[in-house]
């Protein structure tokens, strides 16, 4: 049975040859880039350097439905994870765990910024049921320094549209809702301190029917009602 | 310096890549969102791949290392846009976008720049890891073994992503249909 792409792939095969760039178009590329001052691998050291040591790793795992689905635990799967890995290194290595623990997630991305480490994981499966994450972290950082991690889990027990999807991940992972769970510790907040701290910046962004419980550093939200 | 002359690893980085320089521009630009961007695409892998390529153990072996170059520069690429997505690109103005992208080629064929559009906008629907698989597989032809050396993974992990990568673009295929209007459909033969 032929697939229903079979015909638009033979027009992108084609396509994709239109006016590609001849191996004589690289060459003088490469000669361009040859003659820059300053070389790929300069530009890459000077990066390198002025990247701060990892001192503190924050490990957040965004999980992002898109239709209703109701919260379970399946199984609770531990998820290890290594700081001092590179960002595709550690997206290797939770995608293979999660594989393993037959987790279905479709994407795992891996972003260090300053000293956090976030790691999202998106499910291709809008029907799955998530199992609970327990992300592990391995390595030492940075000599007498604490490493910690914090964990939201976001469920939606409503429909929602692309848009308010967007809206909702970016509420979640903005500084504004990550620095009551960060900073708990440094402003001695309780968890109902931090759980009424989060829900009312979801409040602020239309998220008002949802419910927010903090135990320890582990964040769970849960949409039940499109924003307004 | 003169200006015809590149540095030494420039030009055992052009002499490999010589033999297998089309079939990468060309998965560059099917896995990207447009052939402008899989061509910017295929620079940014040449600018790694020169840094990278004292790592490369075996000369013989430089056609799947340079694909993985290119892999791994569009996951990083993917990766920008990750946390402002975490969500499907199935929307009307992903599609728009991406339609606009293709149509600044200039194919000279309407129909078959619709199929490509048509394909463009498939893809892009997919996880990277997925839209790889498909395209070295189906589009770049490919064995499965082939990819699970450019993915770095397992054979069983390439058999699984071009699974649910197919049946993803089932589902973008069949709501694409129940969104054409029946006036229209009827005058499809």
């Amino acid at each position: 049975m032929t697939e229903p792409w079979a015909s638009d792939f033979r027009a992108l095969r084609e396509h994709s040859r239109q006016d590609a760039p001849s191996l004589e178009r690289t060459r003088q590329f490469v000669l361009a880039s040859a003659m820059t001052p300053e070389t790929p691998k300069e530009k890459t050291m000077t990066f390198l350097k002025r990247r701060p040591a990892l001192a503190i790793a924050i490990a957040l795992a965004l999980i992002a439905v898109l239709t209703p689905v109701a919260y379970a635990v399946v199984n609770k799967v531990f998820l290890s994870v290594d700081p001092d890995q590179s960002e595709e290194q550690i997206e290797e290595d939770v995608r293979r765990q999660l594989d393993e623990a037959g987790v279905p997630a479709s994407e795992v991305k891996a972003e260090k910024e300053g000293n956090k480490l976030r790691i999202g994981i998106e499910s291709e499966d809008p029907d799955a049921e998530f199992p609970e994450l327990d992300v592990g972290v391995r390595g030492e950082g940075k000599r007498g320094e604490t490493l910690e991690q914090n964990r939201v889990q976001v469920n939606a027990h409503c429909e929602l549209g692309p848009e308010q999807m967007k809206a909702l991940t970016d509420v979640v992972s903005s500084d504004e809702f990550l620095s009551p769970v960060i900073n708990r510790e440094r402003d001695r907040q309780s968890d109902a301190q931090v759980a009424a701290a989060l829900r009312e910046v979801l409040r602020r962004h239309g998220f008002a029917e949802s419910e927010v419980s903090v135990s320890g550093q582990g964040v769970t939200v849960t949409i039940n009602a499109p924003p307004t | 310096m003169r200006r015809d002359a590149a540095t030494p690893a420039w030009d055992q980085l052009l002499a490999l890549l010589d033999p297998v320089h089309d079939d990468a521009v060309l998965f560059a630009r099917r896995i990207a969102r447009s052939n402008a961007d899989g061509d910017d695409l295929f620079q940014e892998a040449l600018m790694r791949a020169a840094v990278k390529l004292p790592s490369l153990r075996e000369p013989a072996r430089f056609r799947p290392w340079f694909h993985q170059v290119i892999v791994s520069v569009h996951r990083s690429r993917a990766r920008r846009g990750f946390w402002r997505r975490l969500v499907s690109s199935e929307t009307p103005e992903a599609a728009r976008q991406v339609a606009a992208q293709i149509g600044e080629d200039g194919s000279r064929a309407a129909d078959a720049r619709a199929g490509a559009e048509s394909a463009a906008r498939a893809l892009a629907v997919l996880p990277a890891v997925q839209r790889e698989a498909i395209v070295l597989y189906e589009l770049q032809e490919l064995t499965v073994e082939e990819v699970a050396e450019i993915q770095r993974t397992s054979i069983s992990s390439v058999k699984s992503r071009l699974a649910r990568g197919r049946e993803r673009l089932r589902r973008h295929y069949a709501a694409s249909e129940e969104l054409v209007p029946p006036a229209i459909q009827e005058q499809v033969p």
